[in-house]
């Protein structure tokens, strides 16, 4: 049993000996509980496989306890169980979210058990924050993940991995190692900080990428407002409650899972070769009447034909091994230890990722007390892309770059750039701004190192039947370090520094402290058809994070501004649910909430909500026979937000830091002044969320669905508005209490699950989200929209449509210029020559003015998005495919801007041409570098449509092929459960936008469409093994 | 059992009740900065403020630190721009299409950061209960400043609004008429004069003095043609107090280099030291040396994102210096293939001859302004952003030959040709006196023009002298304009002679007009 093969193999893996070293601890502790272990009886063996009722998924690491003894097991990861009972004995099934269940072994040796009722899912215990309810009696829109499907996925995030699986839940992904996605719950409610709230088991905190998703029991999405009121002023993005594993009564279980793979960014610019680059950028040159680059003539080196993306871009690998084990000591301390460790060669050059986790989960009960804790201990390890440097944008500069540039060599070396790397030298023999991006890879080596401990202690005290007090002390540590050093060089041309060529070397230290103190108080009694549940509470959480950075340059070390975060939060909270026979249900919600982030008038606020829910099916005059459980629901409440505040920003600061120089010694004399303004009147984001919603459950649960109808407007919402210039502000937009949006989506969630045929078995679901969303105020000002870019949100519309210049063909001869007038007569673009780009007069003034003929060209969000998760076995054979589509946004493909304008010295893409008499297109308008030409620097106008493209897409965001071995097979090897599987992330994307990945997060929430050079979602084939013993 | 566990249930909660009390405030201290209620209270609270806005000018971006001499110098007819930066070109070839890119923009926004500053010293500083002579000075220095930042918005943009007072997040300002701001800017120099000393000594050399007040408020008057008001007050300097204070330095050169700044020939310097951090805004290691050098400076040290037409060299070469020699100025102003009268093979640029850069065809004919170009000791170098080379704002000569064009149009010709001679006379030249007596107001003014040109190239007053002198009005003189300089093809008359305010502004503040032709 202390054979592991799979650990022998790893051992001598270099990378992995963090894991060994973990593993060994876990080996140790593992030892010390076996020992303390009663021996078990000896009976006949009953194996079984235990099911979920609401998907048939299999669970795993469910307790399987023979009653009135200390004999038990739990499932593995196929839901399979095996246990010693004698005949007649009684074995207890029992499973965080699902009442217990009871089974008698009978003579048969095969005891199958489907946890939840026959009606489906619906005895399933859902956690709505402070109380759990069973699922068929919620009242508000709550989304539910298996976590399973989730870890399907290779993620960084908890948000990445539920891409695509949640109505209403929108994920955009970053392929970024450690990095995180962007998620929308039920869409974009306000303008910034639209994250929405954690509750990691009872802590507030974020799913961060240091935390491990193979960890979690329990995904649990509050939507709307009724659900998520108890978390009030920091509930309105919505909320995530994951609850991680628990120890259950039963034997010491172990599970493990090893899983590992290659990842790519599968899509390339098809740029082109140093021979058409020479042909096209010597026609470029000669048309705007420049001399050709003499690295395009006499100096040309047919030798150097550098791939950027080749030389920036690699094959990267994944890897993920998690250990846990779980028991119970005596019965009375149940346990829950896991091991993991992710680590991820990003598909960059030197650009990675680690995590290495270590989770401890316990409880006790001590008579009337129990007291338990949850504590991750986690250790990240980041090497991020550089991108030291103003203008330097990777995933831009590694297609702009000239094939002729080489990657490094003896022409390039000057005291500024002492290893050579290749850059733009002069106008004379190449001339270029874009930067050598894998040199500043390697020169700018930087490292970020997180340690985290993120846990909670709670202490249950029964003073009655029904009345529970709880204390809970949750705590999140982190202790971040950033490291670097700049090795001397320049990866650009003209970029002087006084640095360049110095040793600089660079550290930041960041230490972040929250606690929560919380005292609640539950209350359940159930008299007859009547049942009351209720909680009262008190919460507090602060928050503390002092941040050093240390910059040394040639040995000179310098302070610079130590600066420390610091704000508090209060909370009062209430709810009462009463369920009146399983037909009527309705709860109540009031939380009062006080945030140091405001000014002393502004600070508390009340968020109440209310719902109710009819079930129908419960009615005697239903007698619809197809439809055995209906329900409806309905609710309205408010939500606040003020998460993306910082502190003190209701105040105006003296900044310490501006200097004048005077006098012979040029002795530099402190300045101090306001530099950015305040404003002083902050209030709280309120949102207001209606919701009705129904259940269904058809045909004896051959299909259910589930589908809301939702309004949310929010009102004073917080922003970094842009203020005039003239104010003199500096350093940053003031935050201000500036419009109201309103959402309205609908959601629907379908699942069909035919009963089991023998050895074949199927189900899909499928989900669908639409959401409208909509400003409907700027505030009591003036304003009627703000603009940024090439985006606008104006009064109306959505946040951040595109607003540019209309293109309507290229002029093919100078008949159609002259013909392009306005309604006064006049020749609309006088100073266009063939070729060039036809401007539309859409204000129809008579004049083509740059900022006014502009019109909404596209939204960034899309029109609905739809996931579909179908799964098939047969026999020992499993297939999980995930679907992801996005239809309807616009995006705008910056990097394709970058180098279809042809008028500076970049490469260009494969199909590029310009047009000329020769080569007329009404595709590719006329292009030159370097002319001072108005028709040229007309066709290269970012504010254009010409730059957006349809961003809807169809992804096959997940296949997987799974075996499952037989136990026979396993028990050779000492194993109960064993599944190797093989699976490929983002196989195939079906879409016409021409950048790398349709699915980008974009730059902030009115930009949420612009493709800046994103780190696109990555390519992924993975292949493991899950095992239990 | 049951009182025991009640007693740890109280102790429970008793202990977790006291350690958060302190968490219970919601008043949460901020240890890194203070505020404005902490602030303004003594004198050095005062000389902070000041100082403050003296800090405006190292902005990364900030007009004299870097993007001034593209709207005075490139943009006008003695400059042009070959730079692969669409948008930076643009402003010099006059066909501005982004009016939001970030040097149209930050140039505006720098501007009024200057007069917020200024004006919440002006508005806190006079309830300072401190030394009345350092209070008057310190609001004598914020007037200065505030009149040179509206003196240069008034000139790039001309319809502005006139704020005053330290402003809200939420002010949407209207424009009001140009002569308002005209008349505030007077107001204020006339003001600081009357407040500033004549001279500091020590570590507050480099402050606003009298003279560089009214040396502004000179320069005002002679833009908008009011010449008794101009001859009043660039009369200070020659007749009044101002004269024994101000003399122009032997050696003209000497107004462009860092080692011999603050000279007596200085009015107004923008104070630059290089060193070796140059980080962001604001910040601890900010910048507090010059930008410009980088953008100016020739391939292989510089972007080249500026060149100065030939046309510069041969206004140089026109006249002889007495003796024979060429005009000593041209060596300071031009950087090309003869800087060294001698030719390409002494010219050195950056330490280097000009021969042995072999720049091409391409490059040879170009010429470079050399003002304010550290290449007499960045040997073989690279330019970096934080030159130490002071920028000489209002220099003495400048002073002269704005006395000179201002007595001139006052039909006191005569006059005036003292002054013009003082400036000649350093360079070198013969005086006009001796060569070109007797002109008539009309032959002096154009004589005026050469003598400004050959004096003052690259130090931001160009755009201005042809906005004086009616170059961008008249459609001969703008012919005369198109002949040395293409660019000037795309000068519209009645739109051209101001920058566009940028969309992002007015995008913002509905308030705003767009100026004329840019609509």
């Amino acid at each position: 049993m202390y054979h592991l093969p799979t650990t022998n193999h790893q051992s001598g893996c270099k990378q992995c000996s963090s894991l060994v070293k973990m593993l060994s601890k876990v080996f140790f502790i593992f030892i010390v509980f076996l020992i303390s272990l009663p021996a078990m009886a000896q009976n006949k063996t009953v194996t079984g496989r235990v099911t979920s009722g609401s998907n048939k998924q299999p669970l795993s690491g469910v307790s399987v306890v023979v009653k009135g003894t200390s004999a038990g097991t739990s499932t593995d990861a196929n839901g399979n169980f095996s246990i010693s009972a004698a005949t007649g004995a009684t074995l207890v099934f029992s499973y965080a979210g699902f009442a217990d269940q009871q089974t008698t072994v009978g003579v048969s040796n095969t005891v199958d058990v489907t946890l939840g009722s026959a009606a489906g899912d619906l005895d399933e215990i859902v956690v709505i924050g402070y109380q759990s309810v069973r699922k068929k009696d919620l009242t508000g829109a709550v989304g539910i993940v298996n976590p399973m499907v989730a870890n399907r996925n290779v993620s960084n995030t908890v948000a990445e991995s539920i891409q695509g699986l949640v109505a209403g839940v929108t994920v955009r992904n970053t392929g970024s190692p450690g990095g995180a996605a962007k998620i929308d719950i039920r869409g974009a409610g306000t303008f910034a900080g639209n994250n929405p709230l954690y509750i990691i088991d009872g802590m507030y905190t974020d799913a961060s990428p240091d935390f491990n998703p193979q960890d979690i029991e329990s995904i649990q999405i509050l939507k709307d407002a009724s659900a998520a009121a108890i978390y009030g002023s920091r509930a309105a993005n919505g909320v995530i409650i994951i609850t991680t594993k628990k120890g259950r009564q039963g034997p010491l279980v172990f599970n493990g899972s090893v899983k590992s793979g290659t990842q790519e960014v599968s899509n390339r610019y098809d740029m082109m070769n140093v021979a058409e680059y020479r042909t096209l950028a010597t026609g470029l040159h000669q048309a705007g009447g420049l001399p050709v680059p003499t690295s395009l003539t006499t100096e040309f080196d047919p030798a150097i034909d550098t791939d950027w993306q080749d030389e920036f871009l690699r094959r990267g690998a994944v890897s993920d091994y998690n250990m846990a084990m779980s028991g119970s000591i005596k019965k009375k301390v149940n346990f829950y230890v896991s091991g993991n460790h992710f680590q991820n060669k990003g598909p960059v050059i030197d650009n990675s990722f680690s995590r290495t986790g270590f989770r401890i989960n316990t409880d006790t009960k001590l008579g009337r007390f129990t007291i338990g804790q949850n504590v991750l201990f986690s250790w990240t390890n980041e090497d991020p892309i550089a991108a030291g440097g103003v203008g330097v944008n990777p995933f831009v500069d590694m297609i702009t770059m000239a094939p002729v540039v080489a990657l490094q060599g003896s022409r390039y070396i000057s005291p500024e750039n002492p290893e050579g790397w290749g850059i733009g030298l002069n106008n004379a023999y190449l001339s270029t701004l874009t930067a050598n991006v894998p040199a500043l890879q390697r020169l700018d080596q930087f490292e970020q190192r997180n340690f985290k401990i993120r846990g909670n202690a709670f202490l249950d005290f029964r003073i009655m039947d029904g009345l529970v007090y709880r204390f809970n002390f949750g705590i999140e540590k982190t202790n971040d370090i950033g490291e670097g050093t700049r090795r001397p060089g320049t990866v650009r041309q003209g970029t002087p520094s006084p640095n360049n060529n110095r040793l600089s070397t660079f550290r930041s230290e960041g230490k972040f402290e929250s606690k929560l103190f919380e005292h609640t108080v539950n209350y359940d009694k159930k008299v007859g058809n009547h049942q009351v549940s209720a909680v009262v509470g008190f919460s507090n959480q602060t928050f503390d994070h002092p941040i050093f950075r240390f910059t040394t340059i040639d040995g000179s070390t310098t302070v610079p501004d130590p600066y420390t975060n610091r704000w508090n939060n209060i909370g009062i909270l209430g709810r009462v649910n009463y369920n009146y026979a399983d037909k009527y249900l309705t709860s109540f919600t009031f939380r009062r909430d006080g945030s140091s982030l405001f000014s002393e008038n502004n600070r508390w606020g009340n968020f109440p909500s209310a719902s109710v829910a009819w079930r129908i099916s419960k009615e005697k005059f239903w007698n619809v026979k197809a439809v055995n459980d209906l329900k409806i629901r309905a609710s309205y409440g408010t939500l606040g937000n003020s998460e993306f505040l910082q502190p003190w920003l209701y105040y105006a600061t003296i900044n310490p830091f501006p200097r004048a120089v005077f006098g012979p010694g040029e002795v530099e004399q402190i300045g101090q002044t306001v530099t950015r303004l305040a404003n002083s009147d902050l209030r709280w984001e309120r949102k207001k969320t209606s919701n009705i919603g129904l259940e269904a459950s058809l045909f004896n649960s051959l299909f259910t669905i589930s589908a809301d109808y939702f309004i949310a407007k929010t009102k004073d919402v917080l922003v970094d508005l842009p203020i005039s210039a003239t104010t003199g502000n500096a350093g940053g937009n003031p935050a201000v209490n500036a419009a109201s949006l309103e959402n309205r989506g609908f959601e629907l969630a379908l699942t069909v699950r035919p009963p089991s045929n023998g050895n074949f078995k199927w189900d899909a679901t499928l989900n669908f989200t639409t959401i409208k969303n909509r400003v409907t105020a700027f505030g009591t000002e003036t304003t009627k929209f703000t603009q940024l870019g090439d985006t606008r949100t104006a009064l109306g519309r959505s946040i951040g449509e595109w607003y540019v210049l209309k293109t309507n063909g290229i002029f093919q001869n100078q008949a159609e210029i002259d013909a392009h007038k306005g309604k006064t007569g006049q020749v609309l673009q006088p100073w266009s020559k063939p070729g060039d780009i036809r401007y539309v007069d859409v204000d129809d003034n008579g004049m083509l003015d740059l900022d006014k003929d502009r019109y909404y060209a596209g939204s960034p969000w899309a029109d609905f998005e739809t996931g579909l998760q179908l799964n098939a076995s047969f026999k020992k054979f499993s297939v999980n495919m995930q679907w992801y589509a996005v239809v309807g946004n616009e995006l705008y493909n910056r990097p394709r801007y970058n180098v279809d304008r042809m008028d500076q010295n970049t490469n260009f893409r494969k199909e590029a041409s310009f047009w000329t008499p020769q080569n007329q297109s009404t595709e590719w308008p006329r292009a030159a570098i370097g002319a001072p030409d108005q028709g040229i620097q007309y066709n290269v106008l970012p504010q254009s449509d010409r730059w957006l493209e349809s961003g809807s897409y169809l992804r096959l965001r997940n296949l997987e092929f799974a075996y499952n071995f037989s136990k026979a097979s396993l028990k050779r090897i000492g194993f109960t459960s064993s599944r190797i599987f093989v699976s490929g992330q983002n196989l195939l994307t079906i879409t016409n936008y021409k950048g790398l990945d349709p699915d980008i997060a974009g730059v902030n929430i009115f930009e949420r469409g612009l493709d800046n050079g994103q780190y696109p979602a990555l390519r992924i084939f993975s292949a493991g093994i899950n095992f239990g013993f | 059992m049951n009182t025991i566990i009640k007693y740890c249930l109280a102790v429970t909660v008793a202990l977790s009740a006291i350690s958060c009390k302190k968490s219970l405030d919601l008043d949460v201290e901020n240890p890194n900065r203070i505020d404005e209620s902490n602030f303004w209270k003594t004198s050095k609270d005062a000389v902070e403020g000041i100082n403050a806005v003296y800090g405006n000018f190292y902005r990364n971006g900030a007009p004299y630190s870097r993007w001034l001499p593209y709207y005075m110098d490139v943009r006008s007819d003695d400059g042009y721009s070959t730079s692969p930066w669409n948008e930076l070109r643009s402003i010099s070839a006059l066909n501005i299409t982004q009016y939001s890119f970030e040097v149209n923009y930050d140039t505006w926004a720098h501007h009024w950061r200057g007069v917020y500053r200024a004006n919440q010293v002006l508005a806190k500083v006079p309830d300072i209960s401190m030394d009345e002579t350092l209070k008057a000075r310190i609001l004598g220095e914020a007037k200065f400043l505030r009149a040179v930042h509206y003196f240069n918005l008034v000139c790039i943009w001309g319809s502005l609004p006139l704020i005053l007072q330290p402003s809200l997040p939420a002010d949407k300002p209207s424009q009001v008429p140009q002569d308002q701001v005209w008349t505030q800017i007077e107001k204020d120099l006339t003001e600081a004069g009357e407040a500033l000393p004549i001279s500091y000594t020590g570590e507050e050399v480099g402050r606003a003095t009298r003279g560089a007040a009214y040396g502004y408020l000179g320069r005002a008057h002679m833009q908008q043609k009011e010449w008794p008001a101009a001859a009043a007050a660039l009369g200070w300097f020659v007749t009044g107090a101002g004269s024994a204070r101000y003399s122009l330095v032997t050696n003209y050169r000497d107004n462009f280099l860092h080692t011999t700044e603050n000279n007596s020939e200085s009015v107004f310097e923008v104070q630059f030291k290089q060193r070796p951090e140059n980080g962001g805004d604001d910040g601890p290691t900010s910048n507090v040396g010059s930008s410009r050098a980088p953008f100016f400076a020739p391939p292989g040290h510089g972007f080249n994102d500026a060149n100065m037409h030939r046309w510069v060299v041969r206004e140089f070469l026109k006249e002889n210096a007495v003796g024979g020699g060429r005009d000593p100025r041209l060596e300071a102003t031009a950087l090309y293939d003869s800087t060294d009268v001698r030719g390409p093979d002494f010219t050195l640029v950056y330490g280097s001859t000009f021969t042995s850069k072999n720049y091409d065809n391409n490059i040879k004919p170009r010429v470079w302004y050399r003002k304010y170009l550290d290449d007499y000791f960045r040997i073989n170098q690279f330019e970096i952003f934080n030159s130490p080379i002071n920028f000489r704002a209002l220099r003495f000569a400048d002073v002269l030959l704005m006395y000179a064009e201002a007595l001139n149009n006052l039909n006191r010709t005569t006059e005036a040709y003292t002054f013009v001679d003082r400036v000649r006379q350093r360079a070198g030249m013969p005086t006009l006196t001796a060569v070109r007596p007797g002109m008539t107001a009309a032959q002096f003014q154009l004589q005026l023009e050469h003598e400004r040109i050959t004096e003052l190239s690259g130090e931001s007053v160009r755009w201005n002298d042809l906005a004086r002198w009616g170059y961008f009005e008249d459609v001969a003189k703008l012919a005369q304009l198109r002949g040395r300089d293409s660019e000037f093809n795309n000068f519209v008359i009645g739109r051209n002679k101001f920058m566009p305010i940028p969309q992002a502004e007015i995008d913002i503040n509905p308030n705003l007009v767009q100026n004329p032709g840019w609509q």
